[in-house]
């Protein structure tokens, strides 16, 4: 997979043959979305986890006021409540049924009662029967009968009774304390006692509102007992959902009726049928977070933005840059191998017209002595000795002119040759034709410099389907190089037996294999393994140093392959291996 | 056309030539031959005005040979400049170049071809040699394109190049002398022309000449931007 | 007294004909057909004048021009070469060469130079001693 996007990336970065505007703007998509992807992936992670963390943080953070706040206001309740019930059992244990019947001392211990405690209403005592037999207080309660009620109930049986807070009889909300008490002599009565829930409301709701908490008593069901900030008045309903009672106080996140994310604390108090509830709005211990948060956000996006808007602006110059120099280049070769293909033809033409130079200068010279010796002739008389001596003279000039002219003609007839087929492409060829078409061309140079240039031809070579004309050029560079190694030093450093020799042969699976073949200077491995780059010559100042790299981009483009062995002193081996048909499809140079 | 096209047609029209020369060589030399052969059968008839005439006749044809020679010579000189122009022996071939060679080389070169429209091509002759900062193909070529303008339209016209100058700038004045197609020519030549085949980097040019109404001038100057 | 020319070029026809027809004129050539042969030449008789080809197989041009001088500092050498203007080799060819004439061969401006470049050593010869 690795292997796959390395290779996929090479691809992309490589010179291509020719220039496509797709390929750039798809290594323009492809790098700008690596760049954002990077930059921006591991933004993105870290707001993300940042944002979490503090999240849990500032939740935990926020759970414990409330928790505390809860934990303190039960202690503080459940501590009131309990003096409250214990106030009213002291009395009842400490004063008989006779004692408190008695309405002027139930009036008095009342009285006294109110002095001490704040809060307490009236007091009533109720027989067995549930009526209430003495009453103290400012409404006329005495003689009601409570039998039968809930609280009565309540009270009867386990002792002592604190009742939730309701407006009964008495039109505000009030609590009732009520202990019951058997006698030894088998009485059993209850004092009952009413109180306002002004302290209890008080002791509720002193220290919630510096926190932003809202603390209040439910009763089981969910009904205000104390009035609560955010639900409304006491004995209205709270309108949230009860949450699971325990007298551990257990702090949860909820949502109320209103949507309202909120913090809530609740534990029961012990003794009573109070449920104690903090509440405090997460928004509002949010809120600072998220003023920040939403700016940090305002300000990823903008980051974001940012880094999209650089890596396009960036990638696309980059981008734009390599497609300018990669067309610059392409063009550079394009132009280079033309000229190297211009160099070509003007050293066939060099050659050609240095050679025809020559016969020129031979017919010139008998056309001379020729004259030279009519002139003599006519002179001296026709004597028959002489006359015919010099006749014949004459007549083997003029033959030897006339040969010579034909050696010039053979001359111009192969550059003619080559220059009309310099534009044909593909065709029918044998390959021998070519090789001895090129080394005729370089026979003289070769001659001149004191090399032997060899042929070794296989005799079953079959057709071949190629370009003439490149295939001309490819043998012209090899052949040429092979020339001056051999010839390096100059004409007169080169050795007795010194060759370049050309070989040609067949095999089924391969193909046709043309071998050159030198015992020049050859190369060392250094040299080897940049032999086909591009401006790399070991000849001094001479030459472009493109022949071996276009030559391998001709070759590679016929569906051909070419391999160079070479020793240091001892020579060299060039093999370029053909297809007999071109592939046709375009071969990856 | 490319520089390849170009210098191929340019040898191609050459050799041709060179063709000829050889062919009118060998024709003088077998004339020769067939005199000498016919005077060494006759030689008991001992007229000495007659072998004298054929001796003359012998030198007559050897001295058109020694012609042909130095036409071929010529010729195969002008070859290799264009060579050397194209970069064969490896030189470098952006230099300056000779204006006054190239334009004699062009003659040579092409002489062929403008027989072929029946155009004659003229040398002018200068007195001291001019030298443009401009490879000598690239000269080559704009000489070609002028050419082909007026082989185009049907050619039959004499043209002289000769190496010169305008406003300090060199390049080549080109003469319409006569012929019986002068008009047409004069016709197409006129209107500054700008060449099109050159090769990046150059612009050639082809302006009328002042007031003289057959004659322009070709310049040829290193440019910034292709104007292909 | 004829004047010996020893004439230097590989294209065997070409010499041979150039030498019987300074041969017609009075002069007295002889022939090498390549530098080694020369040298030998050289060796064994000393010319007045030499024509030599630069453009030849083996040993080549500048190479035989080289050791000719330094074998006869004093020894005129009129250079053939088939281009127009003596290609500078880095060898310093024309100071070395009397003259260079192209090929084919005018022989009227040959003479002329054999002429001449025998006039020029005798005034060297002159000049040396003492």
């Amino acid at each position: 997979m690795l292997g796959a996007i390395q290779k996929y990336f090479a691809h992309l970065l490589e010179l291509p043959d020719a220039i496509s505007q797709n390929r750039y703007r798809s290594l323009r998509k492809i790098m700008v979305l690596s760049m954002v992807l990077v930059s921006v992936a591991p933004l993105l992670i870290l707001s993300l986890v940042s944002n979490a963390q503090y999240m849990r943080t500032l939740e935990r953070e926020m759970e414990s006021p409330v928790y505390a706040m809860a934990r303190k206001s039960q202690a503080a309740l459940e501590l009131y409540l309990g003096e409250r019930i214990s106030t009213v059992s002291f009395l009842a244990h400490a004063y008989s049924f006779a004692d408190l019947s008695d309405e002027p001392r139930l009036n008095r211990i009342f009285l006294s009662l109110k002095s001490e405690f704040q809060g307490f209403v009236d007091m009533g005592l109720v027989d067995t029967d549930g009526r209430q037999v003495a009453y103290v207080g400012p409404y006329k309660l005495k003689g009601v009968d409570y039998a039968g009620e809930p609280w009565l109930r309540e009270t009867e049986m386990q002792g002592r009774y604190l009742s939730t807070v309701f407006l009964g009889y008495r039109g505000y909300p009030h609590m009732v304390v009520a202990v019951h008490r058997l006698e030894e002599n088998g009485m059993s009565w209850t004092l009952r006692v009413a109180t306002d829930t002004l302290r209890l409301q008080q002791i509720v709701s002193v220290v919630g509102p510096e926190h932003d908490t809202d603390v209040f008593l439910v009763d089981k069901d969910g009904v205000l007992q104390t009035d609560s900030s955010l639900y409304g008045k006491a004995l209205e309903s709270m309108g949230m959902d009860m949450p699971p009672q325990s007298h551990e106080t257990v702090v949860r996140r909820v949502t109320d009726a209103q949507g309202r994310q909120l913090m809530v604390a609740s534990c029961t108090l012990t003794g009573t049928e109070f449920v104690l509830m903090a509440v405090k709005p997460v928004a509002d211990a949010i809120r600072p977070w998220k003023l920040v948060r939403s700016e940090l956000l305002l300000v990823l996006c903008g980051g974001i933005a940012l880094i999209v808007l650089v890596s396009r602006i960036l990638m696309g110059q980059l981008v734009n840059r390599l497609q300018a120099s990669d067309e610059r280049r392409v063009a550079a070769f394009a132009q280079m191998e033309h000229s190297q293909k211009l160099s070509s033809i003007g050293r066939l033409a060099a050659g050609v017209a240095h050679e025809v130079n020559n016969p020129l200068a031979v017919i010139n010279e008998k056309a001379g002595l020729a004259m030279d010796l009519l002139a003599l002739d006519s002179g001296s008389g026709n004597g028959s000795d002489n006359g015919s001596q010099y006749r014949k003279r004459l007549h083997d000039l003029l033959e030897g002119i006339a040969s010579t002219v034909e050696r010039a003609r053979g001359i111009t007839h192969r550059l003619l040759g080559f220059a009309r087929r310099m534009e044909a492409n593909r065709q029918t060829l044998h390959i021998e034709e070519i090789i001895t078409e090129t080394l005729g061309f370089l026979e003289r140079e070769a001659v001149n410099r004191g090399v032997s240039l060899e042929m070794e031809l296989a005799e079953d070579l079959p057709e071949i389907v190629s370009d003439r004309g490149q295939l001309q050029q490819v043998f012209l560079n090899l052949v040429g190089n092979a020339l001056d190694a051999v010839a390096a030093g100059g004409s007169s450093t080169v050795s007795a037996g010194a060759f370049v020799r050309v070989g040609c042969r067949y095999e089924e699976d391969t193909g046709i294999i043309v071998s050159v073949t030198d015992n020049g200077k050859g190369m060392s491995p250094e040299v080897l393994k940049h032999i086909f780059e591009p401006f790399y010559s070991t000849k001094a100042d001479k030459g472009t140093g493109l022949g071996m790299f276009i030559t391998y981009g001709i070759v590679r483009r016929l569906g051909g392959e070419i391999h160079v062995e070479s020793e240091e002193s001892r020579g060299s081996v060039v093999r370029v291996i053909l297809p007999q048909v071109p592939p046709e499809v375009p071969v990856e140079v | 056309m490319n520089e390849n096209q170009c210098m191929a047609r340019l040898l191609a029209s050459a050799v041709h030539d060179m063709r000829n020369i050889l062919a009118i060589v060998r024709e003088s030399a077998g004339l020769a031959q067939d005199i000498a052969a016919f005077a060494a059968g006759q030689k008991a008839a001992k007229d000495g005005a007659g072998l004298s005439a054929r001796g003359d006749r012998i030198v007559a044809s050897l001295e058109e040979v020694q012609r042909a020679v130095q036409q071929g010579a010529a010729l195969s000189e002008a070859m290799d400049y264009m060579a050397q122009a194209g970069g064969a022996d490896g030189r470098n071939t952006s230099g300056p170049c000779d204006l006054t060679r190239t334009c004699r080389s062009f003659q040579l070169l092409a002489a062929r071809q403008a027989r072929a429209v029946q155009m004659v091509l003229i040398n002018g002759e200068t007195e001291e040699p001019v030298w443009i900062n401009a490879p000598a193909l690239n000269v080559l070529r704009s000489l070609l394109e002028v050419f082909d303008l007026c082989a185009a339209v049907g050619g039959q016209v004499t043209l002289r190049f000769t190496a010169g100058r305008l406003h300090k700038q060199e390049g080549i004045v080109v003469d319409v002398l006569d012929g019986p197609n002068r008009e047409m020519v004069l016709a197409v030549l006129t209107g500054a022309h700008v060449l099109s085949t050159m090769p990046f980097g150059w612009k050639a040019a082809l302006m009328p000449w002042r007031d003289t109404g057959s004659r322009y001038f070709l310049s040829l100057v290193a440019s910034e931007t292709d104007n292909q | 007294m004829a004047l010996r020319v020893l004439l230097i070029d590989d294209e065997n026809e070409f010499v041979d004909t150039l030498a019987e027809r300074l041969e017609l004129r009075g002069y007295k050539p002889s022939i090498a057909y390549s530098g080694q042969a020369a040298l030998q030449a050289l060796r064994a008789e000393k010319p007045d004048v030499v024509v030599l080809d630069m453009l030849m197989p083996g040993m080549s041009g500048e190479e035989t021009l080289r050791r000719l001088k330094n074998m006869y500092p004093n020894l005129p050498v009129i250079v053939l070469s088939g281009h127009g203007m003596v290609q500078d080799d880095g060898v310093g060819t024309a100071d070395q060469a009397f003259a260079c004439l192209t090929k084919p061969l005018a022989l009227s401006a040959l003479l002329e130079t054999l002429a001449a470049a025998v006039r020029a050593a005798a005034v060297d010869a002159e000049g040396d001693t003492p």
